[in-house]
């Protein structure tokens, strides 16, 4: 009786103990040698595997990393912290950024931005662009139907009233909503506080203003506030330079289509950025005059 | 008996009604066009001429760029208002030439309107010509007609098909011409083979156009080589590739081309471009297209210049109804359905369509139930139904095969439960070519 019990357990016992030595020996014998370091540095990163270095994951990145000692690698979700950790693995001066923030260049929500037709098609921006694009007239703004929203690994974004609308807090700076989008609207940008034109389309001022009441009309007026030349300006509109931009708030209160916005601006900058609305009466100027002031708000 | 496909294809309401008994109407000459750059399937031509110009009918105005690429010609004789971005079928903003008529309609010198020679025994001198007009597939694609007359060496074309079959619904104008410029498109024919130098030819016709058929019979009686085929009627008999099948009984295999089943197809209207080409040294500014649906009052089959604004053709079919509710370029079934602006006519315009409610009305889409109708209903043998699941779930890197679809929208007129599966096949397509770049 006992043998039965016996027997099977003592078979499956020296198998198993065989079966150890031949795994051991396998992988002395076959073991790869990889640096450790590659296993430190990957220790080091956030391990979300995102990709938004360029790399395939958090390993690949740290393996490139540990043979190449680049100093101008880095991982964008990491930022400093990440950076500095790595860089004190490898022994080399890794100047790391915070990590960037997606940034959508369109506000033309509903009741902002002109409304024509009726879309029936897939609820999905790549298939409305293959089409006409939805139902918003301004043909470069946000389509509206979340592709981006899908895209996001870390619910960082979503749709407001028909335009996307990004949560910083969420965002770790991986980009997938920037590939997802086909209207090429949504931008990396640095983090913390800056000035930035809500606006992508090149088309002269008349044109905007048919699309959307927060288009760039390429008026030029923030280029003049402007006392740093950080606005650049190509073919109707504007955008910022964030390398001189300083975030005194000058160009956001001076657009009469309050398409540039700002984040995070305080004391001086702030005041700047939203003049007392006595100012805005009486502004008779013929731009002014065509954009509703409550428009924006 | 009536010719057909072997596998696939619905049978829509035709629709023809409204329209293939009225004749060909020419519209009287539009105040202003608008002449898209972009009129080809290819790059698209650069303009030559600046804002003030003076233009003739049938002048140059673009000029093609590369091989696979058209010249565009001014459609009016006037002046040059603006060369900018308008908005048109193909895209929002897209680069045109906008003229404004002196009402004259003064042709460029050596077009003869009414020339109706051809002098066969030079055929050499027919594809510079072609290629000249700005020739383009009348049919809707658009394919520059001198890439598709100048087969690479390897291939061997024995075959060219006359595609007269206008599957799709509401669309007559291939039908009118044939009806009305028989003989022209005979000769056009006889030149297209002529450049192609075959000896085989066909004219395939769906059998809803007895009188088209008739015409064509008398005009090609005695011409050696060519034969009217009377086809079934059935969507999508029109498409080049089950076209093919009809009448020769091969398949276009996979990812080929007609041309490796050794055969051209060309549509009516592109025959009689060509002959107005050759014969008139005419280029390619008006064609004739269908107006149509339920929300048109006076539906027609006109003549019209390409660059014809949309406002003027609705003008003069009477306006359209209170109950518009969508307007398409092209035919129900491939056409293009569009937001109301003035858009011009484009030379692959094959009809304009205005649909009321009870037409445009919107279905809801309900899952799938596997009922396989789908699949009967694709002339491609594909699967349409797994395919758009796939498109539906971003698996876009296993759609090879949908690399096939041509967009003929039978299945997603077969389909009980609704489904959008054609705009899912195109959304997978492009998405797979994107992936497919990427490597």
């Amino acid at each position: 009786m006992l043998e039965a019990v016996l027997i099977p357990a003592a078979v499956m016992g020296g198998l198993g103990g065989l079966l150890a030595v031949v795994l051991l020996v396998a992988a002395r014998k076959f073991a790869v040698y990889e640096d450790p370091l590659i296993a430190a540095v990957e220790a080091a990163l956030p391990n979300a595997n995102c990709g938004a270095c360029g790399f395939a994951g958090c390993h690949d990145f740290a393996s490139k990393l540990v043979a190449t000692r680049d100093e101008k690698m880095f991982c964008p979700p990491g930022g400093k912290d990440t950076a500095a950790k790595v860089g004190a693995l490898l022994g080399l001066q890794v100047e790391g950024r915070d990590p960037p923030v997606a940034v959508v260049l369109c506000r033309g929500s509903r009741g902002v931005a002109n409304y024509a037709g009726e879309y029936a098609g897939l609820a999905d921006c790549r298939a409305a662009t293959l089409v006409d694009g939805a139902t918003k007239v301004c043909p470069y703004g946000c389509v509206g139907l979340g592709s981006c929203v899908r895209a996001c690994k870390y619910d960082a974004i979503e749709i407001r009233d028909g335009v996307a609308v990004v949560l910083p807090e969420k965002c770790i700076g991986d980009g997938a909503c920037v590939a997802a989008c086909p209207r090429g609207i949504i931008r990396m940008a640095p983090r913390g506080v800056r000035v930035y034109v809500a606006c992508v389309s090149h088309d002269p001022g008349a044109a905007v203003r048919k699309y959307c009441k927060v288009g760039c009309i390429g008026c030029k007026r923030c280029v003049k506030a402007c006392t740093f030349d950080a606005m650049q300006f190509d073919r109707n509109l504007a955008r910022v330079d964030h390398d001189k931009c300083t975030a005194c708030g000058a160009c956001v209160g001076t657009c009469p289509q309050k398409v540039i916005e700002e984040v995070g601006l305080t004391g001086e900058a702030h005041a700047k950025a939203h003049p007392p609305p006595k100012e805005k009466k009486p502004a008779a100027e013929p731009t002014a005059a065509a954009a509703p002031p409550a428009a924006g708000a | 008996m009536a010719r057909t496909f072997r596998r696939g294809g619905v049978h829509p309401p035709e629709e023809k009604q409204r329209t293939e008994r009225k004749p060909i109407e020419t519209l009287p000459l539009p105040k202003r066009v608008v002449i898209p750059m972009a009129q080809c399937l290819g790059a698209p031509a650069e303009p030559t001429v600046k804002p003030k110009d003076a233009v003739k009918t049938g002048q140059r105005i673009g000029e093609p760029k590369g091989f696979v690429s058209t010249p565009v010609h001014a459609s009016v004789s006037g002046t040059v208002k603006k060369v900018d971005l308008f908005p048109t079928a193909v895209g929002a903003r897209s680069l045109c030439v906008e003229i404004e008529s002196d009402g004259k309609d003064e042709w460029v010198e050596g077009v003869d309107l009414a020339g109706s020679d051809v002098d066969f025994s030079q055929p050499d001198a027919f594809l510079p010509a072609l290629t000249e007009a700005g020739l383009v597939g009348m049919g809707g694609a658009a394919f520059p007609t001198h890439v598709k007359l100048k087969p690479p060496k390897d291939a061997q074309v024995d075959t060219l098909i006359l595609n007269g079959a206008e599957c799709e619904p509401y669309l007559t104008a291939d039908h009118r011409l044939m009806v009305e410029h028989a003989a022209e498109i005979a000769t056009g024919l006889q030149i297209l083979a002529a450049v192609l130098k075959v000896e085989r030819t066909f004219v395939g016709i769906e059998d809803n156009k007895p009188d088209a058929v008739a015409a064509m019979k008398k005009a090609l009686a005695g011409v050696l080589g060519v034969e009217v085929v009377v086809c079934r009627t059935r969507y999508p008999q029109g498409a080049e590739k089950q076209l093919i099948q009809s009448i020769t009984n091969h398949e276009v295999p996979p990812g080929k081309l007609p041309m490796h089943v050794g055969c051209v197809v060309q549509n009516v209207g592109t025959a009689f471009a060509a002959f107005e080409a050759v014969a008139r040294r005419k280029p390619l500014v008006e064609r004739v297209l269908t107006v149509s649906g339920r929300a048109i009052r006076e539906p027609k089959n006109l003549r019209v210049r390409v660059g014809t604004p949309l406002g003027e053709i609705v003008t003069f079919c009477g306006g359209t109804t209170d109950d518009l509710r969508k307007l398409i370029f092209g035919g129900p079934m491939m056409g293009k359905a569009l937001r109301y602006e003035d858009v011009p006519v484009v030379k692959s315009t094959s009809g304009i369509l205005f649909f009321d409610r009870q037409e445009a009305a919107a279905v809801q889409e309900f899952p799938c139930i596997r009922c396989g109708r789908c699949l009967e209903a694709c002339p491609q043998r594909l699967v349409p139904c797994d395919l758009g699941d796939l498109a539906e779930h971003g698996l876009y890197d296993r759609l090879a095969d949908a690399m096939d679809c041509v967009e003929c929208d039978s299945c997603q007129y077969a389909c009980p439960a609704h489904r959008r599966l054609v705009h899912l096949l195109r959304l997978g397509k492009s998405e797979f070519r994107r992936l497919q770049k990427k490597g």
